[in-house]
């Protein structure tokens, strides 16, 4: 973002109509964002528009701030939805039809986190109870979704 | 009242047996399904034992070494029947 103000140079020279308006809203300190808002102008324009005027010295650059810098991009979490298939799917791949019984404690978590806690937590019960390949598998799946 | 002893321990390990199997089917396999398949192995071999025991002692004078192998056995069916409690507490739990 860049912050104009007109110079305490006259306006000696004819502007365009763009140049004028855009000249006419720097009487007070104003940014390049709010004069894209007052007069509708597209923000590439705008900054040729206003580098023009501060070329000729009618405005002023009181302050720039660097541009953003883009996010590094986080790794993505799946959604709800698709990590409870690939969830029930490892189940129904370890232990078939017995996958069964304990579909619901997927189906029943509302967010990421609650999924995440059931998944383990199933997972620590297949070990203690069901099957301990079942439970390895599911909680190496559990992990490579929410870690 | 030696033979009391026995049959009691005997009773107990019993009761002990069935809910051992009960138990099994609850958790069909996994940690606790493995051992529970040794212990409600072991428990029935016990209870083969102390059946055999009270056959044995049956009709028999009174002596103090049958008194406490006859505690010995009645308190080791306690013992069993407190380890498939503990067990059955923790299925509970992750049931719940």
């Amino acid at each position: 973002m860049r912050i104009y103000r007109q110079s305490s140079k006259p306006l000696d020279e004819l502007l365009g109509r763009e140049e004028r308006l855009v000249y006419a809203l720097c009487q007070q300190e104003v940014s390049d964002v709010v004069l894209a808002q007052r007069t509708g102008l597209a923000l590439d324009r705008l900054s040729e528009i206003l580098e023009g005027l501060e070329a000729k010295g009618l405005l002023e650059l009181l302050a720039a701030t660097p541009p953003e810098q883009p996010q590094p991009p986080t790794p993505s979490r799946p959604d709800l939805a698709e990590a409870k298939a690939q969830l029930v799917q490892t189940l129904q791949h370890t232990l078939g039809r017995q996958a069964s019984r304990y579909l619901a404690e997927i189906e029943a978590a509302t967010s990421l986190s609650e999924l995440e806690e059931r998944a383990l937590k199933l997972a620590l019960k297949l070990r203690l109870t069901v099957s301990q390949e079942a439970a390895q598998a599911l909680e190496a799946h559990a992990n490579a979704l929410f870690k | 009242m030696v033979q009391a002893l026995i049959v009691l321990g005997l009773l107990v390990m019993t009761y002990n047996v069935f809910t051992g199997l009960q138990m099994r089917r609850e958790a069909p396999g996994g940690i606790i399904g493995e051992r529970l398949s040794q212990l409600n192995l072991f428990i029935g071999f016990f209870t083969l034992g102390y059946l055999g025991v009270a056959l044995l002692v049956w009709g028999r004078a009174v002596d103090l070494l049958l008194v406490v192998v006859a505690l010995i056995l009645l308190f080791g069916s306690i013992f069993v029947l407190l380890v498939l409690r503990l067990v059955q507490a923790v299925l509970k739990a992750l049931g719940g």
